[in-house]
């Protein structure tokens, strides 16, 4: 069947003597079996957790923007820190499924459903933050532009905002797409060994009459490529366009060409740690050690590890750059704001840097990157670590800016503001709670198509491959 | 600014590079208060302040030529656009153009320029080589200057620097 031939040498993406009946088995009790009084337990604490952002929004939404602390110096606060946040956490999601697939990377059959859901949930929570901060959201379809009768009032096209808008939907639209496309086999898988009524019911119509023909694994197959082929270049311009929000304005701190790809590369380093910080948990709670494999972890890590070097010589080109300049604004924002650790929001800035530069370098040891509580730990560092930089990036960029006149007092967010961001979380696990108990948590079919070039038990019974004649092998394995 | 299509981002106000704008971050004058603007049994109970607004004698602090904006909108110095369109309506309605500072004729002249105790202000015609703004600027070049020059927003204010006795601070 494949072509493909894995050295030996490479550790096997699926551990354990799995045939195709035990990998549905394994993937598919969760969805079979009640769920465990754990889940419940997370699932009400994520639920009470989006009630109090529910809550906090509609309190804001009611008496106005005043809720938060904003001021006239600092318009925006943690709203714009948290949607930079949720958005870049989506992007290893898409990283996984597109970049990934198209580079042929056998690894991401066992994480990528689970990525892809993150980034879909991730998305969603970025979306609140743009909606409800707006000063009149009753009227935020202005910014959509279509035929009206208002005139008819057009969207201005010149603002960064507005490609935001189109970046974002985008964005998710099509994540949305591959995720679901992805999971059309599987869920025709549970739907044909469904013994209860409603799972016969709801897997019967989510997966659109699937039937497990070459018709449809050939269309299957050809819609993954063109999607992933849309994918790719997403998983570069939804930030590049998100940083463009900063970069075309004239604030220093904010007016630098570098952030393009220094906000790409953050988001993928964030995006990872949230995957890890999942699938850890996940492949613990589901027993799915033999799918989600130290080896996966240790891949992702190695990313992360890229990734965090890659922003921290960023920062670095940053400092070095408002020196270079010799530009007493931007002096002032990188030296004085920021790189000071006795400046007001010096703490935010040297956490930051411990956090996202100093932190990941551990990474370089193989033992660290296979170590699970080393890495669970370094995952929540690293989120925490790229708060920090949006935080750092916005707050103290525009708090002082030109005019000491305009200077602002110290922002520090209000119940409000940290009952909003709380309630995301509480939006996102609960979506991801839900995904884990109603859909396969892992790509079924696409572990299946790997298992026997990259299965243990199978890598065992080709052993004798490499001893073979190149042409012998060859002739057995083409046909 | 066009209060009625202002959403509220506040972008431009993070923008500004003088951080002159002012956002509405609550229902301050009762805009939203007018009948049936807010129903109380969905938004809950304002407050009291609110509706003093609603009130014939209260509304009187409010301008009457001005539009009372609404929370969640952005503003800033319209440079007094009643006045403006006042000003040039009385200059149509005498067939002339609008004065501003020619020969001492104003047909209008901005709020704070008309409270300046000291005639610190002055608001004008640019395009009008008489106008009292035009000369203002001509007889003091060298003393203009517009703040954050370098960084090419172009505004239209502009400001004169201090005069200081140099020689005598020299010697």
């Amino acid at each position: 069947m494949h072509l493909k031939y894995e050295a030996q040498i490479r550790e096997p993406l699926v551990d354990g003597d799995k045939d195709y009946h035990q990998v549905s088995e394994d993937i598919c009790r969760p969805i079979e079996v009640k769920p465990s009084r754990l889940w419940y337990i997370g699932f009400f604490i994520s639920v009470a957790l989006l009630l109090f952002g529910v809550w906090s929004v509609y309190d804001q939404v009611v008496y106005g923007v005043g809720q938060w602390n904003l001021n006239k110096t600092v318009g925006w606060g943690w709203d714009i820190t948290n949607f930079v946040w949720w958005i870049g956490i989506g992007h290893a999601g898409t990283l996984i499924s597109a970049i990934l697939l198209l580079f042929r990377q056998g690894w991401r059959t066992g994480v990528n459903r689970a990525a892809e859901a993150m980034t879909i949930f991730a998305v969603i929570c970025a979306g609140q933050f743009p909606i409800w901060h707006m000063g009149r959201v009753w009227l935020a379809f202005f910014i959509m532009p279509y035929p009206n009768s208002r005139g008819p009032v057009w969207v201005n096209f010149n603002s960064p905002l507005l490609w935001d808008v189109f970046a974002v939907s985008t964005y998710f639209t099509v994540s949305l797409l591959f995720w679901y496309t992805g999971l059309l086999p599987d869920l025709a898988l549970i739907r044909d060994r469904a013994k209860t009524k409603f799972r016969k019911f709801f897997y019967g119509i989510t997966s659109f009459g699937w039937t497990g023909s070459t018709k449809h694994w050939q269309r299957h197959e050809a819609l993954s490529l063109v999607l992933a082929g849309l994918a790719t270049p997403l998983v570069l311009s939804v930030h590049t366009i998100v940083s463009f929000d900063f970069a075309t304005s004239v604030i220093p701190g904010w007016h630098t060409t570098i952030f393009p790809p220094y906000f790409v590369a953050g988001a993928i380093f964030s995006g990872f740690a949230m995957v890890q910080t999942l699938l850890l948990i996940l492949r613990k709670v589901f027993s799915l050690q033999d799918y989600i494999t130290l080896g996966h972890i240790e891949a992702m890590n190695k990313v992360i590890v890229l990734t965090g070097s890659i922003v921290g010589i960023a920062y670095l080109t940053e400092l070095f750059i408002a020196f270079y300049s010799q530009n007493q604004y931007e002096a002032y924002a990188f030296f004085y704001t920021r790189a000071n650790l006795f400046s007001p929001y010096g703490w935010a800035y040297y956490g930051m840097m411990t956090c996202n530069v100093l932190s990941p370098q551990i990474f370089w040891f193989r033992k660290m990157r296979r170590n699970l509580y080393v890495t669970f730990f370094m995952s929540i560092i690293v989120n925490i670590g790229m708060w920090f930089e949006r935080f750092v990036i916005i707050a103290t960029s525009i708090f002082r800016d030109y005019l000491p006149s305009s200077w602002s007092i110290y922002y520090s967010p209000s119940i409000f503001e940290i009952g909003f961001y709380v309630g995301t979380f509480g939006l996102f696990f609960t979506c991801f709670f839900l995904f884990s108990k109603y859909f396969p948590v892992i790509a079924i079919a696409e572990i299946k198509h790997v298992l026997k070039t990259s299965g243990q038990n199978y890598k065992e019974q080709v052993g004798g491959i490499e001893s073979q004649k190149v042409e012998e092998f060859a002739g057995e394995y083409a046909h | 600014m066009a209060y009625n299509r202002c959403i509220g981002t506040r972008y431009c106000a993070n923008n500004c590079p003088y951080k002159v704008r002012r956002f509405n971050w609550a229902d301050y004058t009762g805009a939203d208060s007018f009948p049936d603007n807010q129903d109380q049994t969905i938004v809950g109970v304002l407050d009291p302040a609110v509706h003093v607004m609603n009130e014939d004698l209260s509304r009187m602090v409010l301008n009457p030529d001005v539009t009372v904006r609404s929370r969640g909108v952005m503003e800033k110095c319209s440079f007094c656009v009643q006045r403006l369109q006042e000003g040039k309506l009385k200059a149509k309605r005498a067939n002339r153009a609008l004065m501003t500072g020619e020969d001492g004729q104003w047909d209008l002249k901005t709020a704070c320029q008309q409270s300046c105790p000291t005639n610190a202000i002055v608001f004008g015609n640019i395009n009008n080589s008489k106008s009292g703004i035009s000369k203002e600027r001509i007889e003091n070049t060298k003393r203009s200057f517009y703040s954050l020059e370098q960084l090419h927003v172009m505004p239209n204010v502009n400001y004169l620097v201090k005069v200081r006795n140099r020689e005598e601070h020299e010697a």
